[in-house]
């Protein structure tokens, strides 16, 4: 079984993303190849095509992508553009997919739409959708929590069981898999609005936060 | 009334663009309608530094091109109208290349809204939201989009909003009687 994984986040190092793809690796023990669609997205199709080749040879793909406006990344929909236009040439693979997508919402119901974009981009492609895990709250996770006890141990159990899928090539497809972080959804609140402060105050800005740049008629 | 169009550089005159802000001016002589053609290889992508919520609140801190100017129009618009080529369900890359840098309109701070977690509000008022969906389209990526749009307006607070998929001339009628209604409640209620 190969492995491929797009990561969706536009963002460089280690956010969300990069932390969920890394557990995923540990979890699988076989060799991952990982791509990020905000390295190639801009390039020309000659620059991509041999990175899109590579992932149209593997058995699964995985998409794990933040959600950003209520769905994918723009360099995101550009990529998986380019994996589309590239299988009108090639032809259609066999491909088995999987989504992961998290919001720093705390419900991972904010997600659906997005998973719903990537099983409607498997409908297009003709790849076999096979289901996607919904993360809320998924800063909490990306802050590295304990695995076995404590409020993330749910999504290392939602990413455990995708692994686990993946690994035994299962051909069970499923409803979407919503998890979120086993705390009061106002703790988490409280605790993202104290940290937007605090973050503030860093940058020297305390009490700047609700600032009105562009309130021309206000 | 001030009204945005914001449409993707690859929409024709026969997708609509010219044709919308002409409807628009014949509907009602006091519309006043700007429009701005979007195209994502103008846009750097966001980069979810937050930088725009905890380093320069309310402005994005990639100023070298329009997402800056393209925010204040937005937020001082009465209505904006999104028309976009329908991508897999979702927004055409050329809209999503604003949107994603349109965060920073909004607040950093939660809130919880219709039971669910959202952004406060960053302004007093937020335009009405109107999208229209174009291209060549499933069912299921019409039912996707729409809801996008729903979730859209829910998290962009605005008080009004409307969705049309727009994929044949039966559509199009259908979208142009919807927004006469869109428009005719508003310049009633005024």
């Amino acid at each position: 079984m190969r492995l491929v994984v797009i990561n969706g986040s536009p963002k460089k190092g280690q956010g969300t993303t990069a932390t969920i793809i890394r557990v995923i690796k540990e979890m699988i023990e076989a060799d991952v190849e990982e791509f990020s669609a905000i390295d190639y997205y801009h390039k020309p199709d000659t620059e991509c095509d041999s990175t899109i080749d590579r992932i149209l040879n593997a058995d699964v793909l995985l998409i794990a992508t933040p959600l950003y406006v209520d769905s994918l990344p723009m360099p995101l929909v550009v990529f998986l553009q380019s994996i589309e236009k590239r299988i009108t040439k090639t032809g259609r693979p066999l491909l088995k997919v999987y989504g992961i997508c998290h919001c720093g919402f705390f419900e991972a119901i904010h997600n659906k739409v997005a998973l719903d974009i990537l099983r409607n981009f498997c409908s297009r492609t003709g790849f076999d959708w096979q289901y996607g895990v919904s993360i809320g709250a998924g800063v909490f996770f990306g802050g590295n929590p304990d695995p076995l006890n404590g409020p993330a141990k749910v999504i290392y159990d939602a990413l455990h069981g995708l692994c686990e899928d993946i690994k035994t090539e299962s051909d069970h497809k499923s409803s979407n898999v919503f998890v979120q972080p086993s705390i009061p959804r106002f703790l988490y609140k409280l605790g993202g609005n104290m940290g937007w402060r605090v973050q503030a105050k860093s940058n020297g800005i305390a009490g700047m936060l609700r600032a009105k740049p562009y309130a021309d008629g206000e | 009334m001030d009204v945005l169009i914001l449409y993707d550089s690859t929409a024709t005159n026969d997708e609509g663009v010219n044709r919308l802000a002409l409807l628009l001016e014949v509907m009602d002589s006091n519309i006043n309608v700007q429009t701005v053609a979007l195209d994502w290889k103008k846009f750097k992508p966001c980069a979810g530094c937050f930088g725009c919520w905890v380093k320069t609140p309310g402005k994005c801190v990639i100023t070298k091109d329009e997402a800056n100017d393209n925010s204040r129009k937005l937020v001082n618009a009465d209505t904006v109208i999104l028309l976009s080529r329908v991508t897999y369900g979702g927004y055409s890359p050329d809209t999503k290349a604003f949107l994603d840098r349109f965060i920073c309109n909004i607040s950093p701070f939660f809130m919880i809204k219709s039971h669910e977690m959202h952004h406060q509000k960053r302004y007093a008022k937020y335009p009405d939201l109107v999208s229209f969906g174009f291209g060549d389209m499933t069912e299921q990526e019409k039912k996707t989009f729409l809801e996008l749009c729903e979730r859209n307006a829910l998290n962009l607070h605005s008080r009004r909003h409307a969705a049309f998929t727009v994929c044949n001339p039966i559509e199009g009628m259908q979208a142009a009687i919807g927004l006469r209604e869109f428009f005719g409640k508003e310049v009633v209620s005024k």
